[in-house]
């Protein structure tokens, strides 16, 4: 294999891609699609409990009601007081959804603890924020009726934190937890993204038969690994721009220092990460090269690409029990090495004989996979009235072309 | 004389069919040597062998660029495939570059000599345009341009004229031929034979994979048993003794005109003096047959069938 050759196809990839359409709309508009998620989640988990709403109160026992406004000083949640004549104009009131409804005390239930809350459609309401002041209240009001001083009263409510810490002392935080899959996502994307580009770019140098000129220049061995960097550094450029815009959006919401990670750390991640991204690339740049055209026949290889998303529908269990005996068997499968990797680096504290293990099986997937991407890449390019079988790849690994 | 290819039992099969079968064949320095073949001969498959695209089944190819004999080496060759193709996304000029840089010529070199080719072939209006403007015809000019811009020694040219109207296949002759006076040796394939004939020196005749003839053109014209003779006479006169002449077999008739076929054993200069002695000769021409004709002969004698593929 000659450098310099590798360097000319790698230049010419990344400068004639970094240019085009499907990359330009995809670096641009995943951040879009990331932002739009990231907002609405956050929305969707703060927006609805910061929803005011207007609730009345007939208080019959007439010493109950202090309790609640007190309570409620910092919620969204206000009320008023009534008079339990005023019920059916209540009634009206809530119908109108002018309030969002009303709640009855009464001597009797301030005990039992069964409150009614009438409201206009019981199914669409969220009562999280009001039972939790509800509860609060009715606590210190049952607490002086017992006769409990104010002190004993708050040595009582006390509140209880629990706080998970590993053996190894080490500080636990979600961000930590959040991170791995979230680079294990970026990975998927990222070689799905360019991965793609890739497979259909090396199909269409095929369908319009330029391959046969390159192949006159270099060898097929040189076209592909000048590809996959050039298509790797494409991707780091991508992944780059989305990290850079995923943690400026991600800063507005939360402290994006918990996500800070020791080197120690991210050396591992980003050796799996590149490991990973060049194993696919290469499986994906010879599946193009048994391709005919996008259509028809090429169906099954296109499957091929979601091969290194099976780990990622296991990613919940893979971070809940990352030691488990089946994901330490998922993490020596090649294929699934990167994602599962990626994964439990973040959700626990690997030994450095597993990191270095998982990474020699990675390794030798990756010189399996540009070997055999190779051989099929050569094979494959000059045959090009037809796609080729899965059945016909395994003999053109063995035979000799 | 000095080889710069030679190629000594070259054989590929795909799957039963042999493609390419025990070919031997020498290129020599700065000669056109024209692979001549019907479709499906096995030219493609041969010129792709030595060219180092497909590896050989078994067979021995080797290059001589005046340092002694040499494995191939890529940068001093030039290649344009029967299958045509750029990347039609990118810029005529963005193309050229690209594939003489891998070649490796420098950048600089290669763009002034790229925009005098493009001149020379009436392309210096696109050398900005995306190849996908440009005619097909026009985009196997680009694409042949791009096999010689990098002033390789030896140039493989399969089916150079196949899809270019007659003008520009005079333009790409007259190139070809530059190039030989040039230095380069050219290794061309074609099924039109006719069409090549003029421009090789030596010819490598191949039906089913394997050779029919080769040789020096000249040479095997020469040798080549049979005669046409077109004759042109006064139409007052009787020609019916000419059905007579063993050996001689009358393709067309007309008064005054016989163009004839001669393989008999006598000298053809006893033929001509008989004509003469007979007839009063207006005109008269002595050729050997066209090299398709030539081809056909051989195969049918041998028995062997014209695949056309």
């Amino acid at each position: 294999m000659k450098w310099p050759n590798v360097l000319k196809v790698f230049r010419w990839e990344f400068f004639k891609n970094v240019k085009s359409p499907v990359f330009l709309i995809t670096t641009l508009t995943i951040p879009l699609f990331m932002l739009l998620a990231g907002g609405i989640s956050y929305y969707a988990s703060t927006g609805i409990s910061q929803e005011e709403s207007q609730v009345a109160v007939i208080d019959e026992t007439g010493e109950f009601f202090p309790y609640l406004e007190t309570n409620l000083a910092n919620s969204p949640v206000k009320v008023s007081l009534h008079d339990s004549t005023q019920r059916e104009q209540l009634a009206e009131k809530v119908e109108a959804r002018e309030l969002n409804g009303y709640l009855i005390f009464t001597p009797e239930n301030v005990q039992s603890g069964m409150i009614d809350y009438y409201v206009s459609d019981a199914k669409e309401v969220n009562i999280g924020a009001l039972s939790n002041v509800v509860q609060t209240a009715l606590t210190f009001y049952r607490m002086e009726k017992i006769g409990m001083t104010a002190e004993q009263i708050s040595l009582a409510t006390a509140p209880v934190i629990i706080n998970p810490r590993s053996l190894s002392g080490e500080e636990f935080s979600v961000a930590a937890m959040v991170a791995p899959v979230f680079f294990a996502v970026v990975l998927i994307i990222a070689v799905m993204v360019s991965g793609q580009v890739l497979m259909y770019g090396v199909l269409k140098e095929k369908r319009n038969r330029i391959i046969e000129i390159l192949l006159s220049s270099v060898t097929a061995l040189e076209l592909l690994v000048g590809k996959i960097i050039g298509f790797g550094l494409l991707g780091l450029l991508q992944i780059g721009i989305w990290l850079a815009v995923g943690l400026a959006a991600a800063a507005r919401y939360f402290d994006i220092g918990q996500i800070g990670m020791s080197p120690a750390e991210l050396i591992p991640i980003l050796l799996f990460f590149i490991g990973g991204y060049v194993m696919y690339a290469a499986l994906f740049a010879a599946m193009g090269a048994t391709m005919k055209d996008a259509e028809g026949g090429s169906q099954t290889q296109g499957l091929v690409v979601l091969i290194p998303m099976i780990p990622m529908f296991a990613s919940g269990a893979i971070v809940m029990s990352p030691n488990a005996l089946w994901v330490k068997i998922l993490s020596y499968i090649p294929i699934f090495t990167p994602a599962t990797m990626l994964m439990r680096i973040g959700a626990t504290n690997l030994p450095w004989w597993e990191l270095a293990s998982t990474f020699v099986v990675l390794m030798l997937g990756v010189a399996f996979f540009i070997y055999l991407g190779a051989r099929i890449f050569s094979r494959g390019l000059l045959q090009f009235e037809r796609t080729i079988s899965f059945k016909e790849m395994g003999k053109m690994m063995r035979k000799n072309y | 004389m000095e080889t710069i290819l030679d190629v000594k039992g070259l054989t590929k099969s795909f799957g039963n069919k042999k493609a390419v079968d025990n070919i031997s064949l020498s290129v020599t320095r700065g000669e056109v040597m024209g692979l001549l073949g019907p479709n499906g001969a096995g030219k493609t498959t041969a010129i792709r062998m030595i060219m180092g695209i497909m590896a050989p089944d078994a067979g021995e190819i080797s290059f001589n660029f005046g340092d002694g004999p040499q494995p191939l080496d890529k940068s001093r060759i030039g290649y344009l495939p029967e299958e045509r193709g750029l990347y039609d996304d990118a810029r005529v000029i963005e193309n050229l570059l690209y594939l003489a840089g891998l070649k490796g010529m420098p950048a600089a070199e290669a763009r002034r000599e790229a925009l005098q080719w493009l001149e020379r072939l009436d392309l210096g209006a696109y050398a900005n345009q995306k190849l996908e403007k440009l005619s097909k015809g026009m985009q196997q000019k680009v694409q042949f341009i791009a096999s010689i811009l990098h002033r390789p020694v030896l140039v493989l040219f399969d089916e150079p004229f196949s899809g270019l109207d007659p003008v520009n296949q005079d333009v790409i002759k007259e190139i070809i031929r530059e190039l030989r006076d040039g230095g380069t040796t050219v290794l061309l394939s074609a099924h039109q034979m006719n069409m090549v004939e003029e421009l090789c020196d030596s010819i490598f005749l191949i039906n089913h994979g394997r050779e029919v003839l080769s040789g020096k053109l000249q040479a095997i014209k020469e040798s080549y048993k049979e005669d046409i003779v077109e004759l042109h006479y006064d139409p007052a006169e009787d020609s019916s003794f000419l059905k007579m002449i063993p050996g001689l077999r009358i393709l067309r008739e007309e008064p005054g005109l016989a163009v004839m076929r001669y393989s008999g054993s006598a000298e053809i200069n006893a033929l001509l003096q008989e004509f003469v002695s007979r007839l009063t000769v207006k005109a008269i021409t002595v050729e050997k047959p066209p090299l398709h004709e030539i081809f056909v002969e051989t195969v049918r004698e041998r028995g062997e069938e014209i695949e056309v593929a």
